[in-house]
């Protein structure tokens, strides 16, 4: 599970400021949103103040303007040594899709199993342990208490809580 | 003036005073929850309340109303995890101060803050309600744009090293938070077909999206890194880190000024808690001596969000008394559970319900004490959150956040929302991009949206009426002068 | 009250009468109600939840899938299955009104209907010092202007203000605002001439603190028989709302037989009476699964009517 900590200057591509490339990105994020996103889903009819397309329309071009202001930013100050260099690495990246995808899949287990068997907490009672144990692997350096812990106390004591102290419904 | 004291008296019998009690218990328990914030709170507790006499009922739900405030505040500072889009103004400097290993200090001046500026507001209330009422009414949306605008101006110097990303994160917060059915045309923008979006994004569902969960990710990674951290606490170093009475005191004008701009926005409806919190944060960011360190974990920023946040709710009841018009979702909940048990707003309601009323003034000061005392004890409990191993504490408040959002914010949609701003909370996070400005944008935006389009619809018709909106007007006249000013001193300010 | 016993009574027999019934339900009800919680509709279905469970003796578990008026419930309840276990609150008009605005996909039939439990009243409100007292007057400050502002809440009461604007030939200048307090801050501040409201302003006018011109409802106001209802003013149209539960399609008809039967003996109860009059101020009213299908495809007719006369 353990791989080395990356070392400085991680993954970004060097010479390029990364403020450089958040720039490019938010500029063609823009763009996608005045010439696609907005007009397909954004209708204007009926409106009879300000059209409904306006406050939408107004942000995009303004972030659109702020992602080329970091562009023209950064490439005059190339020289200097970039203030983020180091502090996205694809190490991080791919630390971030593990949990988000642990997390996806422990809610879709809770929803096929709740479904499948019909009854309050019963999707729960499934996947929260096995969501549980995936974060404390996640996290790796956790002793084996803390696992039976974290799989079976916790659940329990959101269980009692959230049921019979709330009376809130879960899959 | 008799018959107040006599209602006043008559309300602090042992069964208020216990459901007084329960409802600061139940708040502040719910409050703090991940995922949970004192909307849910309310709202789970007023079916409790249906079997009891309307005097304990509301007693209790204004207990619930304040402990879930402080309780709020808990989640906020410990796990960075705020329950509503307000207490993400806490975050800023309360997480810092109780990771840096001083929880109880930051605790504490959030309950101190809280019950100060609550108190302050529960006064203006009591002697002053009626007037303010009326007098906030002449505020329309016009009225509403101006200071909306002239308000993100002030905030606009919190957004961090760069303005540029600052400015985007406010621009991106407020056009995320046009998805949902437009309110004039009533037909869906950027739902994607999902009637699940028709109301917009589940507020809590992003807050928590966007600032908890990429810590919780991050503090997983931890683990990984540095193998010797991982057995200790989150706090790094212990210690005294009590806050005595004194260091408070030193506090007291940024308390105050966070109580009059709670006061002042919670009798306005229509402008909201969040909008407090930040104006006083930023506030307190000018007039502070050591501007750079709020942000870094210094409890005049936990004072001056917390006093804000806390005198809106108070003042809150103004316009909900008077005129039946809720401030924020709390107090919009509160209204209906008002109802049931015999209290309808109105202007007459002094004079119709008045031992109710007066009786509603004594729960809410017993409110104010029960937060202090149940709060102080409980302080010791919750710091002790801070000292439990990450490998146990992050695990659980990950799943926390994902049941609270599925049980609050209407199932796994909101669930799966959360994680998708996880993702954006996590680039923003690595790429400084400010998370504060997101999420002020995407409180702020609709409103300013909403308000400037009913002033064209008001004023389409007669376009010389805006003459008779003079307080508007200055203020708009006002808002490019402000901003010059935030741009000249940002040296001064935002170095962080 | 003795009354109101004897009608219980009434249907408690009835619910016993038919021993077909005798196997549903054998296990928690799932009720999903389409509004947040907290507010006056979750608290109706809270209650009538309650009285629910005594009469069943099974559990009845209460969720809030609140949002778009009751659409979103309406989405998750039509797609569990038709067992009775899976059942949903919302309005008349999530079914009546909804649907043709084009933004959802389910239609009136893509559901079985329960019964409704009681009725919303839906008035137009008026600021104190506006220049008129009824509607004839507002009709004449309107003319004589040119204008009104009206602060609309939603789609429906906006497209009855515009069939009435188009009718009497006067400009209505639509304010949107988002939610009831929106709308009841405009009036009471006087920024705008008209307002739509629910029956919360009522107590209001009671307390002489704003006027109301016109019911919405075809019921009209019945501690408040000078207030007109649009319908006797002769326009023909109104706003029937009313509390709604229902099942997924093709549910089974003794099942929904049973529950119908509950809900009838359950809106017979002291408290939920209590709580429509006095609280909630809305109105009795109960009608089986088939009454309520049939007033809302009639109803979804007239909306239809209404909205092609606005943009003809």
């Amino acid at each position: 599970m353990s791989r080395s900590p990356e070392g400085p200057g991680g993954a970004t591509s060097p010479g390029l400021a990364t403020d450089l490339i958040l720039g490019i990105v938010i500029v063609l994020f823009s763009l996608l949103l005045l010439f696609w996103i907005i007009p397909a889903q954004v209708n204007d009819a009926g409106a009879f103040g300000l059209p409904p397309s306006l406050a939408p329309r107004a942000l995009a071009w303004l972030m659109a303007a702020l992602g080329a202001m970091l562009i023209v930013g950064n490439l005059r100050h190339n020289g200097e040594v970039d203030p983020l260099a180091g502090k996205l690495s694809w190490q991080d990246v791919g630390h971030l899709a593990l949990c988000i995808l642990s997390v996806a899949f422990m809610l879709i287990v809770m929803r096929l199993a709740g479904d499948a068997i019909g009854r309050p907490y019963s999707g729960f009672w499934i996947a929260a342990p096995l969501g549980l144990i995936a974060f404390t692997l996640i996290h790796t350096r956790a002793p084996l208490w803390a696992y039976a812990f974290n799989a079976l106390a916790a659940p329990a004591v959101i269980y009692a809580g959230f049921w019979w102290g709330l009376e809130l419904p879960l899959p | 003036m008799d018959m107040i004291f006599a209602a006043m008296l008559d309300a602090l019998s042992l069964t208020t005073f216990l459901s007084v009690v329960l409802g600061v218990m139940i708040g502040i328990v719910i409050g703090a929850v991940p995922g949970l914030n004192a909307p849910m709170a309310i709202a789970v507790a007023i079916p409790l309340t249906f079997t009891m006499t309307p005097l304990a009922a509301i007693g209790m739900l204004v207990g619930v109303m304040k402990g879930g405030g402080f309780g709020g505040a808990i989640g906020a500072i410990l796990l960075n995890t705020p329950g509503e889009p307000h207490s993400a103004a806490t975050t800023l400097d309360g997480y810092p101060l109780a990771k840096g290993g001083k929880p109880r200090r930051a605790l504490q001046t959030a309950l101190y803050s809280s019950v100060a500026g609550d108190s302050c507001s529960d006064l203006v209330l009591i002697l002053l309600a009626p007037t303010l009422a009326v007098f906030a009414l002449r505020a329309g949306p016009v009225e509403l744009a101006a200071i909306l605008v002239i308000s993100l101006t002030l905030i606009a110097s919190l957004s961090g090293r760069s303005l540029a990303k600052g400015i985007f994160a406010a621009a991106l917060g407020a056009f995320l938070a046009t998805v949902g059915v437009d309110p004039e045309t009533a037909a869906p923008r950027f739902t994607f077909g999902q009637v699940e979006l028709f109301d917009g994004l589940p507020l809590a569902a992003v807050a928590i999206g966007v600032l908890a969960v990429p810590e919780i990710i991050l503090r997983l990674q931890e683990g990984r890194r540095y193998s010797a951290d991982a057995s200790r606490g989150l706090a790094n170093s212990e210690g005294d880190d009590r806050l005595t009475f004194g260091e408070f005191l030193t506090l007291r004008r940024t308390v105050f000024r966070g109580a009059g701009i709670g006061t002042a926005i919670g009798a306005l409806p229509g402008l909201g808690t969040t909008l407090a919190a930040f104006l006083s944060y930023a506030a307190t960011k000018r007039f502070s001596a050591a501007p750079e360190k709020l942000g870094t974990g210094a409890t005049e920023g936990i004072a001056a969000t917390e006093s804000a946040n806390s005198a809106v709710s108070g003042a809150n009841l103004i316009p909900l008394l008077t005129l039946g018009i809720p401030g924020n979702l709390t107090a919009a909940l509160l209204v209906g559970a008002f109802l049931i048990h015999g209290v309808t707003p109105g202007p007459l309601i002094f004079q119709r319900d008045t031992s109710l009323v007066y009786g509603l003034f004594a729960a809410m000061i017993m409110a104010n004490v029960m937060v202090l005392i149940i709060g102080s004890l409980g302080l010791r409990v919750f710091a002790l959150i801070v000292k439990v191993p990450p490998f146990v504490i992050y695990p659980i408040v990950l799943l926390l956040c994902v049941v609270g959002i599925y049980v609050s914010q209407g199932g796994f949609f909101a669930v799966w929302v959360m994680l998708a701003f996880a993702v954006l909370g996590f680039f923003m996070l690595k790429l400084e991009i400010s998370i504060v400005c997101f999420i002020i944008g995407l409180v702020l935006g609709p409103m300013i949206e909403l308000s400037i389009r009913q002033s064209v619809i008001l004023l389409s018709r007669n376009p010389a009426a805006i003459l008779d909106h003079p307080f508007a007007l200055i203020l708009f006249a006002a808002s490019p002068f402000v901003a010059w000013l935030l741009i000249r001193d940002r040296n001064r300010l935002s170095d962080g | 009250m003795k009354h109101s016993k004897i009608l219980a009574l009434a249907a408690a027999t009835m619910a016993f009468a038919v021993p077909a019934w005798a196997d549903f339900p054998e296990k928690p009800i799932n009720l999903v109600v389409g509004f947040r919680a907290g507010g006056g509709s979750d608290t109706a279905a809270r209650i009538l939840a309650a009285e629910m469970e005594e009469a069943l003796g099974q559990k009845i578990i209460v969720e809030n899938r609140g949002g778009a008026g009751g659409a979103v419930t309406t989405e998750y309840v039509r797609a569990q299955e038709p067992d009775g276990y899976s059942i949903g609150f919302a309005v008349a008009t999530t079914f009546s009104f909804t649907p043709l605005t084009g933004s959802v996909a389910y239609t009136p039939d893509d559901v079985t209907f329960i019964a409704t439990t009681h009725g919303y009243r839906t008035v137009m409100a008026a600021p104190l010092d506006a220049p008129f007292d009824d509607w004839a007057g507002m009709l004449d400050a309107a003319k004589e202007r040119g204008w009104i502002n009206y602060a609309s809440i939603i789609p429906l009461d906006r497209a009855i203000m515009q069939y009435v604007g188009k009718k009497e030939d006067i400009a209505v200048n639509i304010v949107p605002t988002r939610g009831g307090a929106g709308a009841r801050q405009a009036v009471l501040g006087g920024h705008v001439d008209l307002a739509f409201s629910g029956s919360n302003a009522l107590p209001m006018m009671e307390d002489g603190a704003l006027k109301v011109v016109v019911a919405l409802n075809p019921e009209g106001i019945e501690e408040h028989p000078g207030i007109p209802t649009l319908d006797a003013l002769g326009y023909g149209v109104s706003a029937v709302e009313a509390a709604v539960f229902f099942g997924p399609d093709d549910m089974d008809a003794e099942t929904v037989a049973k529950l119908e039967s509950v809900l009838a003996q359950a809106v017979q109860s002291d408290r939920f009476k209590d709580f429509v009059n006095n609280k909630f101020r809305g109105f009795e009213t109960f009608k089986t699964g088939t009454e309520t299908a049939e007033g809302i495809a009639s109803d979804a007719k007239a909306y239809r009517d209404l909205l092609d006369f606005i943009s003809e």
